[in-house]
């Protein structure tokens, strides 16, 4: 009598296609730290999780505790040493992938796989701390499905799903996710960060423009095809040749490189502009480059955005390093002047040359200013001469002899990008006693023929020049375009020769494919715009177009509450569609309304009578509603039971009957 | 230290969920078969998994804020939103189930009774993971497909016999991803009968109680036809008169006399044993072996008789009688929550 229980795999124990599931969704999930892991981290990951499978497969031991306890450690050191520490985005993650592949090791239960999953869900959300573009959005998108799939796999006892069922179980479930994320993500309270350090390596990587100049700086940035910032001018915007976004003022000279002086720290005197002309309104969203640094066109006025001042030489500079996507809204005045004179500390700071540097160069200014009537006639004459001489504005100069470089370029080479003009220029103003910095920032951009906007790439990056002149105050001379006028008048791409290495490269010479890099562009912009720069701000905006005005936390989790409730009702309803027992006779559907009629209207419709009886039966005691009782019923008889090729004749003739039919 | 703070936390929890046992029995009464699953019957709560993936969310809100990380808060959301869903679909995966029937066929004591419960999924919807568990026994986890019927074996040891009585049985899932275990308690009188233990064979039956013909010999054999007579349950197929039936439409056994035939009583009173159960267990001995052997039997117990006969439905009356004989309790159930 007693048969032996069958045996179901023990209720803890893991098949091996459960670990295969979560081998695999741990694969997907590291696949975009690939890059970033010290080469070692994924052959470790790979090896470990393979001899775990093989064990499921054959069915052998796991390595022991003390194997195991070596491993960690070994892995720990491993780490630490590669990766200097265990702070930070990328030795965190090293760290997470080391001990998953080991965890891998002493995964037995499904409780073991349950954290191994949950821990994919954090190397995923780890991919966006380093980056949050919408491809790979898309992609962790995919990896979530993945991992969930998993889990749903490996939280089953018994016999697995197909895998087909298991990944439409788990898409289904994403999908009616989706609307409550919506709803968390649109109005959860937003709490500006950061709560704690952010650490530093966040910030690393991002490329853009920095405190030091020296030949070949801004070339190897110009190569760079990503995005610096977005513009949306409010109206017209200006011509491209006008465009020079103000970034760091470089003034002080060691003879080669160019960096900033103490005067960048001390704020602008602001009653010394004298702004003019017509005001140019726009918005910047700037992409993160690390430094406290916002780009304006030059030269922006007042009021400037929260948290933002202008220095004393005119720059915008923020408080914080913009770590994240940043927007601002500026005013700016393509002219303007600045007044007052230059005191004597900033005077020998913006003529300051270094003993017997460059000295030919210095030569030369001297003997250029001595035939010139005045300053302005000197600069003329300065431009004329790179302008008529054979200088070329080329990407891939000769290298310059770095102990004289303004002397090698002026009078060797001849060859270089703006900002060897830009150095040489100063260096020769300079040594004729001009007051003269270097400006650094980015000139022109593309007009994005989608969107109402415009690109400025890293590769649209430029130095030009400011010379102080007596009743003009500092004004802007760009020597490139005396070189390259298209540089300035057309952009970058346009103005390099044969040859040269070329940001975007085949992109903008096929229209097509530059029409599509610009429609990809638009998708980036909208996607930083409203996806990654939801915050604070957007979420209030959205939510005074409901007539919501600044709505306390307490509302808006009171909102989501609400809304998350409406939309479970609906689901609810729409999952009683799906789960209610299909009827797929529609002759015996239509008979039930009719049923269901009759007993509404105080019939009584035991179950056991045919409907024949019943129609007689009841003919009988309302011999008024006889006809219509015996129409239904013939029909439904001749459409349930007779199916020949008058069946959808028939089954109309019910419908109607049942639809008419009034007790 | 320890020991007595969990001695102490275990003997919370029992007291905790007989008053939730309680509550519920009261709250829903006794249910009769068949009985569909409704809103007011399902029960939803999370599980660990559910604690820590809720303290694993948390962790990730955090980070997500402080780095102002949209894509890190969208990937929280989604998992929360998977979460209440979960939910919401672990409850669904149960609603509208029907227990159809419980059943238990008899056993003897010390081997298993088999509670088998039967639910339908009317849905064109699969159930996932379903399972049900008396006490602290369990059946395996089952998918129920679409428009199908399953069976739950729940598989009970039994030490005594008697009747072995479960008030509540469970309908549980906690399909998808174990975040929420839903169930619904059903309460009714479910019982399987639990027969004496045979005694090992050895002691045969006193000759003495063997009635050779004599006041049997009119009395029902296979050897002679005499005549018909209504149909009763167990009675043999083969002895059914066909050509009756398909005359009258009634069932109605063909009868025999034959002087063959041996009935023999097992009466109490001639077996020995120490106690009532042994005895008890060696007339469950000779009834077994009547049977094997094709007599015919009765059942003479102290107050009540079982008329002689064969068969598999006399063996089942006897069995019957002997596992109810005095009406004790077939070994207890632990009903858990």
């Amino acid at each position: 009598m007693s048969v032996p229980r069958q045996q179901s795999a023990g209720p803890q124990a893991l098949e091996s296609s459960a670990i295969a599931w979560v081998i695999g969704a741990l694969c997907m999930t590291l696949l975009p730290h690939a890059p970033y892991l010290p080469v070692w981290t994924l052959p470790m990951f790979l090896l470990t999780s393979g001899w775990r499978f093989w064990l499921a497969m054959h069915g052998g031991e796991l390595p022991s505790r003390w194997i195991r306890l070596v491993l960690a450690t070994g892995g720990f050191i491993l780490v630490y040493t590669s990766q200097r520490g265990i702070n930070g985005v990328a030795a965190g993650t090293t760290l997470l992938v080391v001990m998953i592949g080991l965890k891998m090791l002493e995964t037995r239960t499904r409780r073991d796989s349950i954290l191994l999953l949950v821990l994919a869900y954090f190397l995923i959300l780890a991919s966006f701390l380093r980056e949050q573009g919408p491809v790979l959005a898309a992609y962790e998108a995919l990896a979530t499905w993945a991992v969930t799939s998993s889990l749903l796999q490996v939280t089953r006892h018994g016999r697995l799903l197909a895998p087909r069922e298991a990944l439409r179980i788990a898409g289904q479930f994403m999908l009616q996710a989706l609307p409550v994320m919506l709803v968390l993500f649109l109005l959860f309270p937003r709490i500006p960060g950061p709560f704690w350090a952010l650490p530093k390596a966040s910030g690393a990587g991002v490329s853009g423009l920095s405190e030091e100049m020296s030949p070949g700086t801004l070339a190897q940035l110009s190569l760079s095809d990503e995005v610096a910032f977005r513009v949306n001018f409010a109206g017209q915007a200006p011509p491209t040749s006008r465009l020079y976004w103000r970034g760091p003022v470089l003034d002080k000279f060691d003879g080669r490189n160019w960096s900033r002086s103490n005067w960048s720290a001390l704020p602008a005197d602001m009653s010394s502009l004298a702004y003019q002309g017509p005001a140019t309104d726009y918005t910047v969203s700037l992409m993160p480059n690390g430094k406290p640094w916002l780009l304006a066109l030059d030269l922006p006025s007042q009021p400037l955005p929260p948290n933002a001042r202008l220095n004393r030489q005119l720059q915008l500079v923020s408080l914080k390093p913009v770590n994240d996507r940043l927007s601002y809204t500026l005013r700016s005045y393509l002219d303007y002047q600045t007044l007052g004179p230059l005191s004597k500390r900033e005077t020998n700071t913006y003529t300051y040359l270094p003993e017997g540097s460059n000295p030919r160069s210095q030569a030369l200014a001297r003997q250029m200013r001595g035939q010139a009537a005045g300053d302005t006639e000197f600069i003329q004459a300065v431009l004329r001469k790179f302008n008529q001489e054979p200088y070329v504005y080329t990407l891939t100069p000769r290298l310059l002899d770095m102990r004289n470089p303004s002397d090698d370029f002026l009078f060797n080479t001849r060859e270089g990008f703006c900002e060897y003009y830009a150095s040489s220029f100063a260096v020769l103003m300079r040594a004729a006693g001009i007051p003269t910095r270097i400006v650094t920032g980015y000139q022109g951009g593309e007009p994005n023929p989608f969107g109402d906007y415009m690109v400025v790439r890293q590769s649209s990056a430029h130095a030009w020049t400011e010379v102080w002149l007596q009743g003009q105050g500092w004004t802007r001379v760009d020597p490139t375009a005396a070189v390259a006028p298209e540089r300035i008048e057309l952009g970058l791409p346009d103005s390099l020769r044969l040859g040269d290495p070329m940001p975007g490269g085949l992109m903008r010479s096929v229209a097509i494919l530059a029409d599509m890099r610009m429609a990809w562009d638009l998708a980036n912009a909208r996607w930083d715009e409203f996806v990654l720069g939801y915050g604070p701000e957007l979420q209030m905006d959205l939510l005074s177009r409901f007539g919501l005005n600044m709505p306390s936390p307490v509302q808006l989790v009171l909102i989501i509450f609400a809304l998350v409730g409406a939309f479970l009702l609906l689901l609810t309803l729409y999952l009683a569609r799906h789960y209610r027992p299909q009827t797929r006779d529609r002759a015996l559907a239509l008979y039930r309304r009719f049923i269901k009629k009759l007993a509404k209207a105080g019939y009584d419709t035991p179950m056991y009578e045919s409907p024949k009886d019943l129609a007689s039966r009841i003919g009988r005691q309302h011999p008024g509603i006889q006809g219509q009782l015996n129409l239904v019923v013939d029909s439904y008889l001749i459409a349930r039971y007779r199916k020949t090729d008058r069946y959808e004749l028939a089954l109309e003739q019910l419908r109607k009957a049942v639809q008419e039919f009034k007790p | 230290m320890v020991r007595v703070l969990s001695t102490a936390l275990d003997a919370t929890r029992t007291r905790f969920r007989a008053l939730v046992a309680g509550w519920a029995r009261r709250r829903q009464g006794t249910d009769s078969l068949p009985r569909t699953l409704l809103r007011n019957r399902l029960y939803i709560l999370p599980t660990k998994v559910a604690m820590v993936f809720g303290g694993i969310l948390f962790v990730m809100l955090l980070g997500s804020m402080n780095y102002s990380n949209s894509m890190g808060l969208a990937l929280t959301f989604m998992l929360t939103s998977l979460g209440l869903i979960a939910m919401h679909n672990c409850h669904r995966n149960l609603l509208e189930l029907v227990v159809r029937s419980v059943s238990a066929t008899p056993v003897f004591a010390g081997n298993t009774a088999r509670f088998c419960v039967r639910i339908q999924n009317a849905s064109p919807r699969t159930r996932y993971q379903v399972q049900v568990r008396i006490g602290d026994h369990s059946s395996d986890v089952q998918d129920i497909p679409s428009a199908s019927t399953s069976d739950f074996l729940v598989e009970v040891p039994t030490e005594k016999r008697g009747v072995l009585r479960v008030g509540r049985l469970s309908v549980t899932s906690s399909h998808p991803f174990s975040f929420f275990r839903c169930w619904t308690w059903m309460h009714m009188d479910m019982q399987c009968l639990v027969y004496p233990q045979p005694a090992a064979a050895g002691i045969a039956p006193p000759q003495t109680d063997v009635d050779v013909g004599g006041a049997l010999h009119e009395g029902p054999g296979n050897e002679d036809f005499a005549g018909l007579r209504p149909y009763r349950p167990g009675d043999s197929p083969r002895h059914i008169a066909w050509k009756a039936f398909a005359r009258d439409n009634t069932l109605l056994v063909k009868q025999f006399t034959g002087t063959s035939l041996t009935t023999r009583w097992l009466d109490m009173e001639h077996a020995p044993g120490r106690d009532l159960e042994e005895r008890l267990s060696l007339l469950c001995r000779w009834v077994l072996a009547a049977e094997a052997q094709g007599f015919s039997y009765g059942l003479r117990l102290p107050g009540m008789a079982v008329e002689p006969g064969c068969g598999r439905a006399q063996q089942a009356r006897c069995l019957e009688a002997l596992a109810r004989y005095g009406d004790p309790a077939g070994g207890g159930i632990n009903v858990r929550p």
